[in-house]
């Protein structure tokens, strides 16, 4: 039978932060972030089948700047949990395990989020205010 | 079926790598859009190949994903099926809406 008095993982509020335990949480903070933002999915779907008048509601609401704030956050969490999944993709493969190698990728994995975030608002003219 | 369970959230994740940076770019262009362009990339048959198969691959790994985190951190067993399943059952909705309004588009039925 399953023993329910066992020990469950992972126990944030007495671990050490360290740089491998905060990417690894982030890898899962992201991701529910993803997931509620999959919403849109459907949503910009459906203003397009509503018809013109919605969809132009949809750009509207697009390019107000809190909006475009929030879309800049996105674009960072979804670099981030894109570069961090494919750096687990390699740890499945047996690659990147050792100490000094998991810092090196996680430092990378940041600086790179960081960089394609700003590049997007320089690509995309993002508007968040300067 | 953990096992099954882990190799179907690296399979997903593998084919996501390109349907996300694809999508991510097409949605930050949407303002340089008109409506009819966009309407016309749904509704072509790639739009509705790419968009069928996205939806399917991202609400798998997503669910997949959610699905982990409820069981670790909640530990009641009733409770944690409790949520597990509603969590599929949202992620079935979101599937089916989205391919819903992709069959609306595509036949113009509103």
């Amino acid at each position: 039978m399953t023993n329910l008095k066992r020990p469950l993982s992972p126990h944030l509020q007495i671990y050490k932060p360290q740089l491998t335990s905060v990417l690894s949480i982030a890898h899962r903070i992201t991701g529910v972030i993803l997931s509620i933002l999959s919403l849109f999915i459907p949503l910009t779907l459906l203003s397009v089948a509503l018809g013109i008048d919605y969809f132009n509601i949809l750009k509207v609401f697009l390019a107000n700047i809190f909006i475009q704030l929030l879309i800049t956050a996105s674009i960072f969490v979804l670099a981030y949990h894109l570069l961090n999944g494919i750096r687990h993709l390699f740890w499945d493969y047996g690659l990147g395990l050792s100490m000094k190698d998991t810092y090196v990728s996680g430092y990378l994995v940041l600086i790179v989020s960081v960089l394609l975030t700003l590049l997007s608002i320089i690509f995309f003219e993002i508007n968040i205010g300067f | 079926m953990a096992i099954f369970h882990w190799k179907l959230q690296r399979i997903s994740a593998v084919l996501l790598v390109p349907i996300i940076i694809y999508l991510a770019v097409y949605l930050l262009n949407l303002e340089n859009s008109s409506y009819l362009e966009v309407r016309e990339d749904i509704s072509s048959l790639w739009g509705i190949i790419i968009i069928s198969f996205s939806a399917i691959i991202l609400y798998t790994h997503s669910s997949l994903g959610i699905e982990i985190i409820l069981e670790d951190y909640i530990h009641n067993l009733n409770r944690q099926r409790f949520f597990v399943n509603l969590s599929k059952l949202i992620h079935a909705i979101l599937l089916g809406l989205t391919l819903i309004t992709l069959i609306i588009i595509k036949g113009n039925y509103l």
